[in-house]
């Protein structure tokens, strides 16, 4: 009788082990930050100025950052890498069309979330920050955040 | 010391609780770090009557898991101890040693965590990304500490003469815990899974034990 209960009581507690909750990471638990970059009219700095018939892509992998704002995108930076370049292409007519090239130098460094979550990347830029190869369009760029902890604040402006 | 404090005590009770020392080990472990290439785990057990119905209950354990939570893997690494009573709640027909019992422990953790390698958490994937293997945050934290209470209840039965197998199932109420740098302690050699949002754990243990052949002093 009481083997059976031994039995039956193995049985119960190796399932009740077995069935673990899934930790699924919260929606909306900040990620790795992307540099967010807004654009500024060169003539009065104050301003914000939209940069129209924009396409931003990385130069190794071609494909476009959306953009979701007309005065402002969000870079992704490659977190295997110490610089990130990335190809800023205005077109300002059927024929015509700008391409400016910017690297970003940075450090990265992970923090831990939870177990659910993981690590996430945050960045501290290197000095110099930005490398602007420019083609007549972007004719300044200003550094606001070392580091590239969230996606709260703007890091960088672009002056056009 | 104690034997002094022993001789003291009245020839009628000498009689009546005779030392009984058992002492074991865990089955589950044993099997399963055989079947399990992630885990290696060993608990030594040993129980001691004072009274009728009080035991001086101790366990030793040292454990060794390699997991995988969401996007971290990582290895932890430790021993503990639990020392604490059972308390006999079993009426036994005369000559039947059978225990139905509860019991407390405290009990505390020395360990290591280490993390192996990771994916970074992100919302917008436009790189291609790949699991970090050295630098940053992978590596050794040791030193690490945890200790806790545990409840449980268990059956003992009497299989052969002096032999017992015994199951329990024990609640853990975490008490102190040094967190690793950079990183969290989720899982704890004898305490098992430490979730977030809580701090409270279970685990059982499945032991077989045997009685030592010690003879009653009179």
């Amino acid at each position: 009788m009481s083997r059976t209960l031994l039995l039956l009581s193995l049985t119960l507690a190796y399932f009740s082990i077995q069935c673990e909750r899934d930790d699924i990471c919260l929606e909306g638990t900040p990620g790795t930050p992307r540099v967010i970059v807004v654009f500024k009219d060169a003539q009065n700095r104050s301003l914000n100025k939209i940069a129209s018939g924009l396409a931003v892509a990385g130069t190794v992998t071609t494909t476009s950052i959306p953009i979701a704002a007309e005065d402002s995108i969000l870079v992704p930076l490659n977190a295997l890498a110490t610089n990130s370049r990335f190809e800023f292409r205005k077109t300002l007519t059927a024929t015509q069309t700008l391409i400016d090239h910017l690297s970003f130098h940075y450090n990265r460094f992970d923090v831990f979330i939870n177990r659910a979550c993981g690590y996430k990347a945050q960045y501290i830029f290197e000095n110099p920050a930005i490398e602007l190869t420019e083609s007549g369009w972007i004719q300044s760029f200003e550094v606001l955040q070392d580091t590239i902890a969230n996606e709260t604040q703007t890091h960088i402006y672009l002056y056009h | 010391m104690a034997q002094s404090a022993m001789d003291s005590l009245p020839e009628t009770q000498k009689r009546k609780f005779p030392l009984r020392l058992r002492a074991g080990a865990d089955l589950f472990r044993l099997v399963k770090s055989q079947l399990d290439p992630d885990y290696q785990g060993l608990e030594l057990v040993g129980d001691l009557q004072i009274t009728e119905k009080l035991y001086i209950a101790a366990e030793l354990g040292t454990e060794q898991r390699t997991q995988t939570a969401e996007n971290t893997s990582f290895t932890s690494t430790g021993n503990y101890i639990r020392v604490g009573m059972d308390l006999d709640l079993y009426k036994n027909w005369k000559g039947m040693e059978n225990n139905i019992f509860l019991g407390v422990r405290f009990s505390n953790s020395l360990h290591r965590q280490r993390v192996n390698r990771y994916s970074l958490y992100a919302i917008h994937h436009y790189w291609l990304e790949r699991q970090t293997r050295d630098g940053y945050a992978t590596g050794e934290r040791d030193g690490l500490n945890t200790n806790w209470l545990e409840f449980l209840a268990g059956i003992k039965v009497q299989l052969f003469p002096n032999t017992y197998a015994c199951f329990s199932f024990r609640m853990h109420r975490l008490m102190g815990n040094t967190s690793p740098e950079n990183f969290a302690n989720l899982w704890v050699p004898g305490f098992n899974k430490v979730t977030d949002e809580n701090k409270f754990g279970g685990s059982f243990n499945y032991t077989l034990i045997y009685r030592l052949p010690l003879r009653n002093r009179r």
